[in-house]
């Protein structure tokens, strides 16, 4: 029994990437389609990462690579935490560990276009991680834990009584996914980019790679995240992750690009709003809720 | 033999660095580090202990002894502002002067005794541990700062008050007597305008000389809660602090904890901390972030359970963590590195306070871990960052690029400490942690540790970002420096470490005792798993560790595929020049030019005078609020 | 090692440099992003970063400064890489061929495996050409010490590569 938690980690992070790596096929696929393309065929991203894999190491220094190791393995702990069923603001932290290495490392390279890229993906973690953490409060004035064990057994459904927090997650997740309109610091497999790309710039070949497979940990993780909304049922549970994957997704694909001080306004006064008032609520008639 | 070892015999070590050379200096520092060192030990190794004083003396009650020493400080003070023109100064001396005066004049009861118990053995840790091993720092420093500064005040008298303030921050911890405290505190505030003072030119004096007025506006409201307290027959910390609210006594603990919130530099009174920054490092690392700052929160923590649950516990839980809002906010609009680390210090002072005010077990439990590890990185930072200042020329966060190639090991350790101040698995997060579920329930709190937290982020990792810069090298060479000037910092990071990882013995052996000392109870944090758990979340920093170690040896393995010719320079757009490869590139008019880029420091927003507007009122009116809660 | 060469045929991203002309074959290019032509469908994707691409596209005539530039974003790319040149100017200078600012051709300054000519080409004869070159990307070594192999098999800057036919 001891070994349990390793073969669950285990299991989840190997199945992770197969299923990031779908979804984000999917993704092209589906953008494309809206945009009246044909599109990439579903396993794109999985060529994409081969082929990264197989290109010339270059890189502009050695911390740089630091940086893109701690990136993808601070984001697969924090998924491996949401599966172990561990305390979510540890969760919240380990992520924010994660995006840390990847600021520093569009940082430790003297070119303009990843410091640029590296200051703004700053601005993005200072907007979008108050909403986080209000949502992880709520969610514990809801059950009445952290933990992520305990919120799935909680009898009821989260999203009845939590929906402006949903919503203001939603605004979370297209943040960090780099979705339109805030695709500012860097942007995924859009023809159009900002800054270059932004924080990735100086990024080549197998570390660009590593990078792109923890984007889909990532993916994982915030859709798992949006699971916890609805954790009565796996299929509901799905159900609410493929919504926000799509709204998601819909948003990318009408909107253009914003200022990060935009963003960090918009963020602010609607995400950081609509969840306080939901904290509100809780605090008021949190014993009530449907 | 406690008191003499932590206590005199660093007194004592003071008053002999006085006699004379260069040797003098070393065999005191050695010789007050050991017997800190054994003393610390010895209280760790003690449970609790009630030390009479005047048992120990024989028999002779040192109560008027203090009455005369609290006269010839206040004396000193007032002179002292007599003679830089400093006429407040004065004023506020002779206030105290006539409150000691006074209480003189009136019969009052004495505790007469020191007191061992679980919050003063973390302090005397933390005063003894992180103070050996600055003072041992101090020791090459200060020989190197003397030779580029003029007209200091010398080292003598630097070493004589630095080991004399470590011997009075023991006693302060220790002692029970309020009017013992009050001596202790004083004294703290005046070592501390010695420090400050040392360098003698520039801002050094009217900034020390500020700094203590702010502080003699503390200690004015602490002779004033000793004479409302003395009408009460109150004189012993830890009864005031058992007994129970009752009508009356919160003006007294009010005016206690305000000498506590000027001591501890919260909102509106920050500006003597920040002052205080042109001392030299050593004093920064000891007195303004690791000791004397952390007396004042040792004392809101002390008296804790006095007001616990009465209205002014809320508006101290609201006014703590409205300061590390405030701190935090601030300190992303700094540009110089010293600045960042004293609003950083605030903010984390700020954060502890709210913990205390909060007051439930769990709270109390960060209060303590935040309180020993903010000690240990925030000292090992200051030194790192005094160390660059000497190999480089600047304190500007702006100018440290290229650190990394020019002092490859002490930036390195400087990233690692700031890593500790933000990132888990460390200390400062496991506290963060504790503080957050703690405060849930509060939700004013709350939502300014939120954002505290988020702003934190944001000054770190812009820092980090900075220092970090770097071409590709494929060796670097490791700066030479002398033993006593990377030691401490070797230890104290391993301090760090060590703590983080073995948090669960450390709560057990440390923090608990305090939690079961004020609750009777052993709270609802337990130790599990090799970390912590609360029953509703849980850390586990092993884990964490196990990552970092994973991203370590992948690093290693996919560095040693990489050879020189894999080095490219950055993307400029393909006009990258070959001079100085890397930064440089052709301009439109085919001239060679560096590429640079700042740090977005967003000053119309978190400037200081910026945050001050907003802050300082802001502050002021919760405190005029609490006012309003002390009937 | 089928899957590494199946990988580099199905994703080769191609990095765009326009080097002075008459934006003519740059129109082109961008064209071939838009739904008519739909270069993504065969999993190519333009970057705006010559350290992401595999391809690198070249049109217009090379001057002796854009030929430094052209020469540095070669250079930050990592392989296994290749060049398309686009439209006659990219080819040969076109009708600016004996210029005296100007080199002949793309490949005086860097080695260009696929040469598209047309002023300018059409969208098709673009699509074609970077598919015959992802064919040479998918021909690359796949072994660890490839670099040193490429080195051995690199044409001298200026030497034949593959024609693609218009």
């Amino acid at each position: 029994m001891v070994y349990r938690p390793l073969l669950i980690a285990f299991g989840v992070l190997v199945l992770a990437p197969l299923l990031g790596g779908l979804l984000t096929g999917f993704d092209r696929w589906l953008s494309a389609r809206l945009q009246a393309r044909v599109g990439p065929p579903l396993w794109q991203p999985f060529a994409d990462l081969v082929k990264l894999w197989h290109k010339d190491r270059l890189t502009v220094n050695v911390v740089q690579i630091l940086y893109a190791n701690a990136y993808l393995l601070f984001v697969a702990a924090a998924l491996a935490e949401l599966a172990l069923g561990h305390d979510l603001l540890m969760l919240l932290f380990t992520l924010a560990f994660g995006t840390i290495s990847l600021v520093l490392g569009g940082f430790s390279v003297r070119s303009p276009y990843s410091r640029f890229g590296a200051q703004r993906e700053i601005m993005q973690l200072l907007a979008y991680e108050p909403i986080l953490v209000l949502m992880v409060v709520a969610i514990y004035l809801r059950t009445g834990s952290f933990l992520v064990s305990r919120v799935v057994v909680f009898p009821r459904p989260l999203l009845p009584s939590l929906p402006l927090i949903f919503l203001g997650y939603l605004l979370v997740v297209v943040i960090k996914l780099r979705k339109s309109p805030f695709d500012l610091a860097t942007s995924l497999h859009h023809p159009h980019q900002e800054l270059v790309k932004g924080i990735l710039t100086d990024y080549s070949g197998p570390y660009l790679g590593i990078i792109e497979l923890a984007h889909w940990y990532e993916l994982v993780l915030l859709l798992g995240l949006a699971g916890l909304f609805w954790a009565t049922s796996v299929w509901a549970a799905a159900g609410v992750a493929l919504l926000v994957y799509l709204a998601a997704i819909t948003v990318d694909n009408v909107s253009a690009r914003v200022t990060w001080a935009w963003m960090l306004r918009f963020a602010w006064q609607a995400g950081l709003g609509l969840a306080a008032i939901n904290v509100v609520w809780l605090y008021l008639w949190g014993a009530g809720m449907p | 033999m406690v008191i003499l070892l932590l206590v005199a015999i660093p007194l004592a070590a003071g008053l002999f660095t006085l006699i004379g050379g260069a040797w003098t200096r070393y065999v005191a520092v050695g010789g007050a580090v050991l017997s800190l060192l054994s003393g610390a030990a010895l209280v760790l190794a003690h449970g609790r202990l009630a030390l009479d004083a005047a048992t120990l003396l024989g028999g002779f009650r040192p109560g008027p002894l203090f009455g005369i020493l609290d006269a010839l400080l206040l004396a000193y003070i007032g002179l002292t502002g007599w003679r830089l023109r400093h006429l407040l100064l004065t004023l506020l001396a002779l206030v105290q002067l006539a409150g000691i005066l006074y209480l003189e004049g009136v019969p009052r009861p004495e505790a007469g005794r020191f007191v061992v118990d679980g919050l003063s053995a973390v302090m005397v840790l933390v005063v003894s541990v992180v103070g050996s091993l600055v003072a041992l720092f101090s020791l090459p420093y200060m020989r190197e700062y003397e030779r580029h500064a003029q007209g200091t005040a010398g080292p003598r008298r630097f070493f004589a008050v630095l080991l004399a303030f470590l011997g009075l921050m023991n006693g302060l911890v220790l002692a029970d007597d309020l009017h013992w405290v009050y001596f202790f505190w004083e004294a703290t505030t005046l070592a501390s305008f010695l420090l400050i003072s040392h360098p003698q030119s520039g801002d050094a004096v009217p900034n020390a000389a500020y700094a203590l007025t702010v502080n003699s506006l503390g200690g004015v409201a602490f002779v004033g809660a000793l004479v409302l307290l003395a009408g009460r027959g109150e004189a012993s910390l830890e009864q005031l602090a058992a007994t129970p609210p009752a009508p009356g006594i919160l003006v007294p603990l009010g005016l206690l904890l305000f000498a506590a919130f000027i001591k501890a530099a919260q909102f509106p009174f920050q500006r003597w901390l920040t002052a205080a920054m042109v001392a030299p490092t050593p004093v920064s690392a000891l007195l303004h972030s690791s000791t004397m700052v952390k007396a004042a929160v040792y004392l809101v923590l002390r008296l804790a359970p006095a007001f616990r649950g009465t209205p002014l516990a809320l508006a101290a839980a609201v006014y703590g963590a409205f300061s590390f809002f405030a701190g935090s906010a601030t300190a992303i609009g700094q540009a110089n590195g010293k600045k960042v680390l004293a609003y950083s210090t605030i903010a984390n002072l700020g954060l502890i306070i709210a913990c205390a005010g909060v007051g439930t077990t769990g709270a109390l439990a960060a209060a303590i871990l935040l309180v020993l590890f903010h000690a240990a990185t925030k000292a090992l930072l200051f030194l790192c960052v005094g160390t660059i200042e000497h190999g480089i020329g600047t304190r500007n966060i702006e100018e440290m690029e290229g650190v990394m190639w020019k002092m490859p090991v002490t930036t390195v350790l400087t990233v690692l400490a700031m890593l500790a101040m933000v990132v888990p698995p460390f200390g400062m997060l496991i506290g963060k942690w504790l503080a957050i579920e703690s405060s849930v329930r509060t939700p004013l709190v709350l939502a300014f540790v939120v954002f505290g937290s988020a702003f934190t982020l944001v000054f770190w990792s812009k820092w980090i970002g900075r220092i970090l810069t770097v071409s590709y090298h494929r060796k670097f060479r490791w700066e030479r420096l002398p033993v006593l000037l990377r030691l401490p910092k070797l230890l104290l990071l391993l301090a760090v470490f060590s703590g983080s990882i073995g948090v669960a013995p450390l709560y057990n052996r440390l923090v608990r005792p305090v939690i079961v000392d004020q609750f009777d109870a052993r709270g609802f944090v337990r130790t599990g798993g090799g970390g912590l758990t609360t029953g509703f979340g849980d850390f586990l920093p092993w884990p964490i560790f196990l990552v970092i170690l994973g991203v370590l040896l992948l690093l290693l393995v996919m560095v040693g595929r990489l050879e020189p010719e894999d080095a490219r320079p950055p993307y400029l757009c393909g006009e990258n020049a070959d001079q100085k490869p890397g930064t440089s590139f052709h301009t439109a008019r085919d001239e060679v030019e560096i590429a640079e880029t700042g740090n977005f420091y967003l000053e119309s927003v978190f400037g200081e005078g910026m945050v001050r507007q907003w802050a300082d009122p802001l502050a002021l009116a919760i405190l005029l609020l609490m006012v309003g809660f002390l009937r | 090692m089928s899957i590494v060469r199946w990988a580099r045929g199905k994703s080769p991203w191609y990095f765009h440099y326009e080097t002075g002309s008459c934006n003519g074959c740059a129109i082109e290019v961008f064209a071939l992003q838009t739904p008519l032509y739909d270069l993504e469908r065969f999993g190519i994707m333009n970057t705006g970063n010559p350290k992401h691409a595999d391809l690198l596209l070249v049109t217009g005539c090379v001057g002796y400064r854009s030929g430094r530039v052209l020469r540095n974003l070669y250079h930050q790319m990592p392989g296994p890489k290749a060049v398309v040149a686009i439209g006659v100017c990219a080819l040969t200078g076109g009708i600016f061929h004996d210029c005296y600012n100007l080199a002949p051709g793309a490949d005086k300054v860097i080695p260009v495996d696929v040469y598209v000519p047309g002023c300018a080409p059409w969208p098709e004869a673009m699509i074609d050409g970077i598919l015959l070159a992802a064919e040479k990307l998918r021909g690359a070594p796949v072994a660890r010490d490839r670099r040193r192999l490429v080195e051995e098999e690199e044409p001298p800057a200026g030497g034949a590569g593959e024609e693609g036919k218009a």
